[in-house]
């Protein structure tokens, strides 16, 4: 009775967002989105959180539920447009995509690009689908759920999304800790929303709105992607590779059917997870189908369900990760981090109350996301060859076009040029930080969750009068420092036992 | 020497940096006031993120001077900087600095003129050519098309 009562609730809510984002102006922005998306994300050193980034400004001029859809297809489009990179130049637009280079540059070289991308296009799109009726099933209840958080829970469910994000970063665990703590400072830039004080403006009237989120991203990923790809001594080489015969044959889909289902399966859930659901998700995937396979030694050669599994599990990833982003407002990774930077800029703060005041939004929303997936497969098969013609423009001719718009995207949010000079430097200091190993993405997820962990955590001491007890007295969020605490022991005990191992190997005489 | 010396002489330096920047702000959050933990201040939340930042920086100090056996390998100047991103990092910085008076097209052209001109294998007349479609598309697009308000400054091609 009460399953039939929620199919119907959901049947209900799915057709007022059909009804939203069949609305002409959504379906364009919809349309707009994906082909944005792959466009950007196919070219290479773009991925995914720098697609969003330099497209974050394209959205200002849009209203706030056609900007929502408009990203939503942006951040699956360019998805999809990664896994074309990986598959034609075997340079991954970014980590999640790293898997399918193995198998799927491996067909390329062989003459099989085109099943290759035949068959990530169809699995992105039942991937794709399968974890938007995911969403819809499971972020209203979490969202009612969520319902009943207070700021001590949102403390510390914000730290596991933190932990689990520096956790999975590359490089040192301590660099990564540090970029939180940069991130913090800078969210606190400017006007304090609880007492009113101006901090870290150094009396600049731009600076007291806070440090702007579209430039500071976009200097920090896609300016200092530019830097980084003037200062290599050869520049990405163009693709030579021919793309025929895009529809995968029977026995391709027989390979890779199962692969499909078990990777939009994995995804999903790995995708729910704070902290890089879609990269562990895809190496997950590859894995799982390696170990399962009758003959395992042919993956890395070549094997169909090598790209068939990762690009499901990658792309079932990023419906998941829009669960705790839309029912409990927290990221679940940096892009997602900076959708929720988007949402912001549109004056909604996303969270279990966006899918109780604006159904026509989420529902729109996950409704377009149905519409947007079968709009890449039916574009992205024909127009293939548009995107491989793109891949073989040289990067020399490519680079000042991405600056332009990153400038233009920059002007438009304030026509102030101080954030355009603003972006120039997060670029400069963004690129000094890879060079150090420093992780840009760690920053930017703490910068964007900064403003909501701080009135959170100051709340929480106001309503436990100054005690921090609050955070353990409270099962919820107790469980949650929990998961922290063993999370970073997890972490610092084999660094710890490593060190040791190499102080007391040191020590002894060769 | 070993990989782990190259990275580690670099950590002393960007952790030094680190250090002297998270004490700054702790400083500065301080003066902001901090507020008792029932109260807290404007200061609260930087201070206890500049404050970890020392900590963190100072750890990572502190590990790489007890490491480093070998100064000479680290980072070098030739490894992170190429002719041709100064050339771009000036021209897009003296693009924004002179916009308000060159105006989007004039600007815009003069810029992709230059970068345009750091591809050695085009000849001169195609990349003005380039330089000026580019000018005049990005024009169409984002004034005309998306209003964007670009700055027109003295020439004003359109009215």
């Amino acid at each position: 009775m009460a399953a039939g009562l929620a199919v119907t609730e959901i049947l209900s809510n799915l057709s007022l967002g059909f009804s939203v984002a069949l609305r002409p102006e959504n379906l364009i922005y919809a349309l707009i989105g994906v082909t944005l998306g792959t466009l950007v994300g196919i070219l290479p050193g773009l991925g995914p959180l720098a697609t969003i980034a330099l497209l974050l400004p394209t959205t200002y001029h849009v209203p706030a539920t056609g900007a929502i859809i408009m990203f939503a297809g942006i951040y699956y489009g360019a998805m999809y447009g990664g896994s074309t990179t990986s598959i034609l130049l075997n340079i991954p637009g970014e980590s999640a995509s790293v898997v399918t280079c193995l198998d799927g540059y491996q067909m390329a070289r062989q003459g099989r690009a085109g099943a290759a991308l035949g068959i990530a296009a169809f699995a992105s799109f039942l991937a794709g689908t399968g974890s938007v009726f995911g969403l819809a099933l499971l972020a209203p209840p979490l969202a009612r759920f969520a319902l009943r958080f207070g700021y001590p829970e949102y403390v510390t469910l914000m730290c596991i999304g933190i932990v689990l994000v520096t956790y999975l970063a590359s490089g040192s665990l301590l660099k990564a800790f540090m970029m939180v703590c940069l991130g913090f400072i800078l969210s606190a830039v400017g006007q304090d929303i609880i007492s009113g004080a101006f901090r870290f403006d150094f009396g600049l009237l731009e600076l007291t709105d806070g440090i702007p989120l579209a430039p500071f991203i976009m200097g920090l990923f896609g300016i200092s992607q530019v830097i980084a790809n003037l200062a290599a001594e050869a520049e990405p080489a163009p693709v030579a590779t021919k793309v025929r015969e895009l529809l995968p044959t029977k026995e391709e889909w027989g390979l890779s059917a199962l692969p499909i289902l078990r990777g939009s399966l994995l995804g999903f859930f790995l995708g729910i997870l704070p902290g890089g659901g879609a990269i562990v998700s895809s190496f997950a995937a590859y894995a799982v189908e390696k170990r399962l396979a009758r003959w395992p030694e042919r993956f890395g050669r070549g094997a169909i369900e090598g790209v068939a599994a990762p690009e499901a599990a990658n792309n079932s990833a990023t419906g998941g990760a829009f669960i705790p982003l839309l029912s409990f407002g927290i990221p679940a990774n940096v892009t997602m981090a900076v959708i929720m930077g988007a949402f912001m800029i549109h004056g909604i703060t996303p969270g279990p109350l966006v899918i109780k005041d604006r159904p026509d939004m989420f529902w729109g929303v996950v409704a377009s996301m149905y519409l947007g997936n079968l709009a890449l497969l039916v574009l992205n098969l024909p127009l293939i060859g548009v995107w491989v013609q793109i891949l073989r423009v040289p990067y020399r001719w490519l680079f000042p076009l991405i600056l332009l718009v990153c400038i233009v995207g920059s002007y438009s949010v304030k026509h102030s040029l101080f954030d355009v000079g603003l972006m120039l430097v997060a670029g400069v200091v963004g690129y000094a930080m890879k060079k150090y190993g420093y992780e840009p993405a760690v920053l930017v997820m703490a910068f964007v969750i900064g403003p909501i962990m701080e009135q959170s955590l100051r709340q929480s001491l106001l309503l436990g009068e100054g005690s921090f007890r609050i955070f353990v007295t409270r099962p919820i969020s107790a469980i949650a420092l929990g998961v922290c605490a063993a999370l970073l022991l997890s972490a610092v005990i084999p660094a710890v036992n490593q060190r040791r191992r190499a102080v007391a190997g040191s020590g002894t005489p060769a | 020497v070993d990989g782990q010396t190259v990275v580690r002489a670099d950590d002393l330096f960007s952790s030094l940096f680190w250090f002297l920047f998270g004490a700054f702000v702790t400083a500065t959050a301080w003066r902001l006031e901090i507020g008792p933990p029932a109260a807290p201040g404007p200061g609260f939340f930087p201070f206890w993120s500049g404050l970890s930042l020392c900590l963190l920086a100072l750890v990572v100090t502190a590990l790489s001077a007890a490491q480093l056996r070998q100064w000479s390998e680290r980072l070098r100047w030739r490894d992170v900087y190429h002719p041709r991103m100064l050339i771009c990092l000036a021209a897009v910085s003296g693009y924004v600095a002179a916009l308000k008076y060159t105006g989007f097209l004039l600007g815009t052209f003069l810029l992709m003129a230059i970068l345009y001109g750091m591809d050695g294998r085009t000849s001169w007349r195609a990349k003005i050519v380039g330089a000026a479609a580019t000018a005049v598309a990005a024009y169409l697009l984002f004034e005309r098309a998306l209003a964007v308000g670009l700055p027109p400054g003295w020439l004003r091609v359109w009215p």
